[in-house]
């Protein structure tokens, strides 16, 4: 069985106990304003122009066969990004000979990406790390995810996911249940407030985390992308610790926003929409964190 | 990619000295100019001169000894630790018994050695301040980076004449240049930069002193042994009366160092009359007597083993020009004064830490002047080593409550020296792991990590010493050449040797492609196996030249610059009678042959096969055009070259090859005998010869350019290549057999935010002690943000402390060339 991925991270510090290999499956139903991953949003295979590698040769031009390249003269080039998203060939990455030009996204079996990771695992036992699945959402990928997952299992490898919580709960319900714990993205409960700034409504999410929590809500952990002007007010946090105490989920991870990702939006020709969004201070990150413990969650902030 | 954010993540631990007085200590220093002082050279060369005609051995000794005793005691204000190898806080001896021409080419401005072409220096810190300085007229600048004054500069000038033909690089070269029969090839290989320039101006080095007896017995009872040994010496024929004259020679240098010390009793006792301030006379007087009892006697406490140590090492010190000497187990043999002082209410942890970070503040003070070209290999770096934990005599952990102050004072008062390191072990406890990764959190690039169990094995098989004394002695000596302490001689080793130099001699028939200089002939390779073949050839032909004029310069060394003093404090040589020279030290295997550039010699030969044998896209010769040409024209081609497999991605295809020429190097080095009639041990490193070395190859089939650097360090990755993450290079270095060389190097960088909190510092661990569960042998951090290390490029002046890792050793940043700069900035950076 095949997937779509985008990167695997081999030593991972955030996204689970010890050392982890995080593999990045392709395609999400959201799309927030904040992603750091937006090459994680499309399935679609994407381009990635990085130009302070580019020389303005102009192989891109002439190796694309989709028309795809503007460029006249000594200037750098610029790509119509519409019709690169309808490509599979990608003849300008192959063409260029400063490697400013990378093509995100591969086909690959769920055997395969099981050998490339394998070498990985006297890491994860002598660290009690494993591998965490992420991305885009990679319960969009069920099927491939349920091979991978298996032979896992047979190796043992300690096994985590991380969702946004909106995938097609009858075609997970049967694996999901052999993670080892479970990333559960909450952004708020505010539907209205959620559709604004994820471009999703969030009642099949809300109710994915109902289902998820009647399996086993010890493996859950809640995490919340703290957005200021967003989110990160009291009542949106107050909100969202009510649900988890009816479903008795114990334990929250905050992840305070941050912008790595921005050369990112630039590379793939996108706009950056969180441009005038400052890094939220740390002594409101501090005061949700004595919220949620004050509420006697177990409260982590990555 | 320019608008980057000006995100600059502070350190996680910053330290802060401990106390006021440390934190003035450290001001000052870094205040301080580099400086030449030539009191000690000057009486030296003025002993030597009224004793033509002593035995050898008491000859260095006396005029080692003479000078001793004459030289100026400084005491500075606040110092707790007393003793200077100079008359500065950075000053340097120019050694002109060990070499003087390139002393005399300086001043008469002439063309320097083939090397300093491509050599660069830093510019900031110190350095900037020598520059100031001399800029106002009194001082000349020296060597680029050293004031000399009028007076100075004129003894220098006449001590630098004075052993132009009678200092150690001049005998020496008396003797190979006429006699050696690859003494030609050894000329080509300096002038193609296959080797590094001549090391004769600061050979000495990668060893430790028997500390634990010279404290436990002190001085005055080692004499006893020495004059107890002539007393029942007889003499049968010369080499039964050259043992008497080691022994009297010892017992010179021995009694100079303890007039040495007293003079600096003299001196306290001098400030204290003058001093007003009450607290200070006080402990100026106990220096008085300290002074007076060290290190003639054992110590009487924790506060006197750290200035009797200090004594000690320092004055083994002033008598090599030492580039790699080092304190070894600190830890081991202190302990036992720090836990008797502690146990009955002597002194408290606060007073241990500020005594460890003065002594750190000591050790950072010490200068060396090389030649030039020397001067940017070791970015001016000392390699002082300590390193810490390692088990006992039975295997069980050896850190204890001193290892982790020791740390904690590296923690709280941040300079280049000493250097420390991590006797890695299973048993070591989880307290003292986690507190070395907070050190490495700082920044500095220390501890580096050593995997203990891999240089047993490697000792085991080397010299067959028993397991118990490998265990308890085992050290470090200089950057990363395992030793064992106070009874080896010294790795007083040749220099290195260019990989990548030798691959171009396989791939042009012999002939380097730069200068054109003709090596010896081998044929042109048409194809993977002729040109492994032709690299094999040459590589084998070059250690052993290599390693053959060595042994003649060695020669030269035995009768200008024997190490009498280090002798008689290095086991057995008093109970032979021998000096280390005449194999007097237990342990005489210790001289490694080292290189450079493996990495780029795997990558290139994998490259080649990918291109040639595999895909088929070109033949031998148009590749040998294309890097002739520096790639240009040959974009693509280019391209396919960059993207042939990679060292560090965990790749069979380019990892077997390592492996091969690995073993061929071990196998090559091992097949000559060094200068004790031990084969020489194979070693690899760079310090800083990989941007020297990189300048002078052309580009390679790897994709490199002409004049890049090389990669540095022995089983790091080149910058760049490493696609895949830390876990895949890890995985690449463990496929060697690191009980195979005396050594190892391997560099990574983390951003800050990989190693946050208690959980990050364990993941570092169980990274270091996965790859170490596969023998993996060293591994050393930067924790440093790319951005701060910029910044820092742009305003030295507000970087003027921090410290970085360079190869075997930590660097003010500030004072590392450019190139050197760049290099650190760039490599690989394994982070989110």
């Amino acid at each position: 069985m095949t997937g779509k991925i985008f990167n695997i991270q081999e030593y991972s510090v955030n996204d689970g106990e010890g050392i982890r290999t995080t593999i990045f499956l392709k395609g999400c139903p959201l799309k927030c304003m904040w992603c750091s991953n937006p090459e994680g949003q499309r399935k679609e295979t994407e381009l990635f122009f990085n130009i302070s590698l580019c020389e303005k040769c102009g192989d891109c031009k002439i190796n694309c066969d989709k028309n795809a390249v503007i460029k006249n003269g000594e200037v750098f080039p610029k790509f119509e990004r519409e019709l690169c998203n309808e490509c599979t060939t990608f003849k300008c990455v192959e063409g260029c000979t400063k490697s400013a030009l990378r093509a995100a996204g591969e086909i690959i079996d769920a055997k395969d990406l099981y050998k490339k990771i394998i070498p990985n695992n006297v890491f994860f036992v002598k660290s009690g790390g494993g591998i965490t699945l992420s991305g885009g959402e990679p319960l969009n990928q069920p099927e491939f995810v349920y091979e991978f997952l298996k032979l896992c299992k047979e190796t043992t490898i300690n096994t985590g996911v991380e969702t946004c919580g909106l995938f097609q709960w009858e075609k997970t319900k049967d694996f999901i249940r052999d993670f080892n714990f479970i990333y559960f993205d909450i952004k708020c409960i505010d539907n209205e407030k959620h559709k604004l700034y994820t471009g999703s409504d969030n009642s099949e999410i809300i109710r994915n985390l109902y289902r998820l929590s009647e399996i086993d809500s010890e493996k859950i952990t809640v995490s919340i992308p703290v957005v200021p002007g967003f989110n990160s007010d009291d009542k949106t946090m107050d909100d969202i610790a009510e649900l988890c105490i009816r479903l008795q989920i114990k334990k929250i991870r905050l992840l305070p926003y941050h912008n790595l990702g921005q050369s990112k939006y630039e590379m793939l020709g996108k706009k950056y929409l969180m441009e005038s969004i400052k890094e939220i201070e740390e002594y409101r990150i501090e005061r949700i964190k004595n919220k949620f413990e004050n509420y006697f969650f177990e409260c982590k902030v990555e | 990619m320019e608008k980057e954010n000006l995100y600059i993540k502070e350190r996680e631990i910053k330290g802060q000295t401990s106390t006021e007085r440390i934190k003035l200590l450290r001001e000052k220093y870094l205040k301080e100019p580099l400086i030449i002082d030539t009191e000690y050279i000057k009486y030296y060369s003025d002993r030597h001169k009224g004793t033509d005609g002593m035995n050898v051995l008491e000859r260095r000794a006396e005029c080692h000894s003479y000078a001793m005793e004459n030289l100026t005691p400084v005491i500075r204000d606040n110092e707790l630790i007393v003793g200077s190898k100079t008359k500065y806080v950075r000053g340097a001896i120019p050694y002109c018994n060990y070499a003087s021409q390139y002393i005399i080419r300086e001043f008469n401005k002439e063309e320097h050695e083939e090397q300093d072409k491509v050599t660069d220096l830093g510019t900031g810190g110190g350095i900037a301040k020598s520059k100031e300085l001399s800029d106002s007229g009194e001082y000349e600048f020296f060597s680029g980076k050293f004031l000399l004054s009028k007076e100075d500069k004129y003894h220098l000038k006449e001590c630098a004449e004075y052993w132009c033909g009678k200092s150690m690089q001049d005998v020496g070269d008396d003797l190979w240049k006429k006699v050696f029969e690859k003494a030609e090839y050894i000329e080509k290989g300096w002038k193609a930069v296959l080797y590094t320039a001549p090391h004769d101006p600061a050979p000495e080095g990668r060893y430790v002193l028997d500390f634990e007896t010279a404290l436990n017995d002190g001085f005055g009872k080692i004499i006893g042994r020495m004059k107890e040994n002539i007393r029942q010496a007889i003499v049968t024929d010369y080499r039964s009366a050259e043992k008497i004259y080691f022994w009297r020679a010892g017992i010179r240098t021995l009694e100079a160092a303890v007039k040495w010390a007293n003079n600096y009793s003299m001196k306290a006792r001098e400030e204290a009359e003058k001093t007003s301030d009450e607290k200070r006379k006080k402990e100026l007087i106990q220096i008085v007597e300290i002074c007076k009892n060290v290190p003639y006697n054992p110590p009487k406490n924790f506060r006197e083993a750290v200035q009797s140590f200090w004594f000690i090492y320092l004055a083994g010190h002033i008598e090599g020009a030492q580039l790699g000497y080092s304190p070894g187990r600190f830890d081991r043999y202190m302990y036992p004064f720090y836990k008797k002082d502690i146990e009955a209410g002597n002194i408290t942890n606060e007073e241990v830490l500020e005594i460890l970070e003065a002594l750190r503040i000591k050790m950072t003070e010490i200068e060396y002047v090389a030649s030039f070209s020397w001067e940017g290999l070791g970015s001016g770096n000392l390699y002082q080593n300590m390193i810490l934990g390692g088990t006992d005599e039975n295997g069980m952990r050896g850190d204890n409550e001193l290892s982790i102050l020791i740390l904690q004072s590296a923690i709280n008062c941040q300079t280049t020296q000493p250097t420390l390191s991590i006797w890695y072990d299973e048993t070591l406890s989880e307290e003292f792991l986690l507190k070395a990764v907070e050190c490495v959190k700082t920044g500095c690039g220390f501890p580096a990590w050593f995997n203990m169990k891999v240089y047993i094995q490697h000792e085991l098989e080397k010299s067959g010493t028993p397991l118990k004394t490998i265990r308890k002695y085992s050290a470090m000596g200089g950057c990363t050449e395992p030793t064992l302490e106070g009874m080896s001689y010294g790795v007083v080793q040749a220099g290195f040797i260019n990989h990548m130099k030798l691959f171009e001699l396989a791939m042009f028939g012999g002939t380097d492609p730069r200068t054109g200089i003709k090596f010896d002939k081998t044929k042109i390779p048409e194809n993977y196996d002729d040109l492994l073949e032709a690299y094999k050839f040459h590589l084998a032909n070059a250690i052993k030249n290599w390693q053959s004029y060595w042994n003649y310069v060695m020669a030269a060394h035995r009768q200008v610059c024997n190490l009498i003093y280090s002798s008689v404090l290095i086991k057995d040589c008093i109970g032979r009678g021998l000096s280390l020279d005449d194999g007097g030290a237990l342990i005489n295997g210790t001289p490694t042959t080292l290189s450079t550039g493996m990495v780029n010699v795997s990558n290139s030969m994998s490259a080649v096969k990918r291109l040639i044998e595999d895909d088929k896209v070109c033949t031998m010769n148009e590749l040998r055009e294309a890097i002739k040409a520096n790639w240009n024209g040959k974009d693509k081609l280019r391209k396919k070259g960059n993207d042939a497999p990679k060292w560090g991605n965990n790749d069979d295809y380019v990892d077997k090859i390592y492996e091969e020429i690995f073993q061929n190097y071990c196998e090559y080095v091992a097949r000559t005998k060094n200068y004790l009639g031990v084969p020489y041990d194979p070693s690899m490193l760079a310090i800083s010869t990989h941007t020297p070395f990189g300048k002078v190859c052309i580009a390679s089939p790897d994709g490199r350019k002409e004049g890049e650097p090389l990669c540095d360090g022995v089983t790091s990755p080149y910058p760049g290549t490493d696609r895949k993450g830390p876990l895949s290079v890890i995985l690449s270095a463990a496929k060697i057999d690191h009980t195979k060389i005396r050594g190892g190097l391997h560099n990574m960088k983390f951003h800050p935010t990989s190693l946050k909190g208690t959980d990050g510092s364990k993941k570092l661990l169980a990274l270091i002690r996965t790859y170490f569960g596969f023998n993996g042998f060293q591994l050393q951090f930067n924790v440093v943000d790319s951005t701060i290390l910029k910044d820092a490029q742009e305003h030295p002046e507000k970087y003027r402390d921090l410290i970085v890792r360079v190869a075997g050793f930590s660097a003010f940043f500030v004072e590392l060339s450019k190139s050197i700069q760049d290099q650190v900035i760039e490599r690989t950076e394994l982070s989110i």
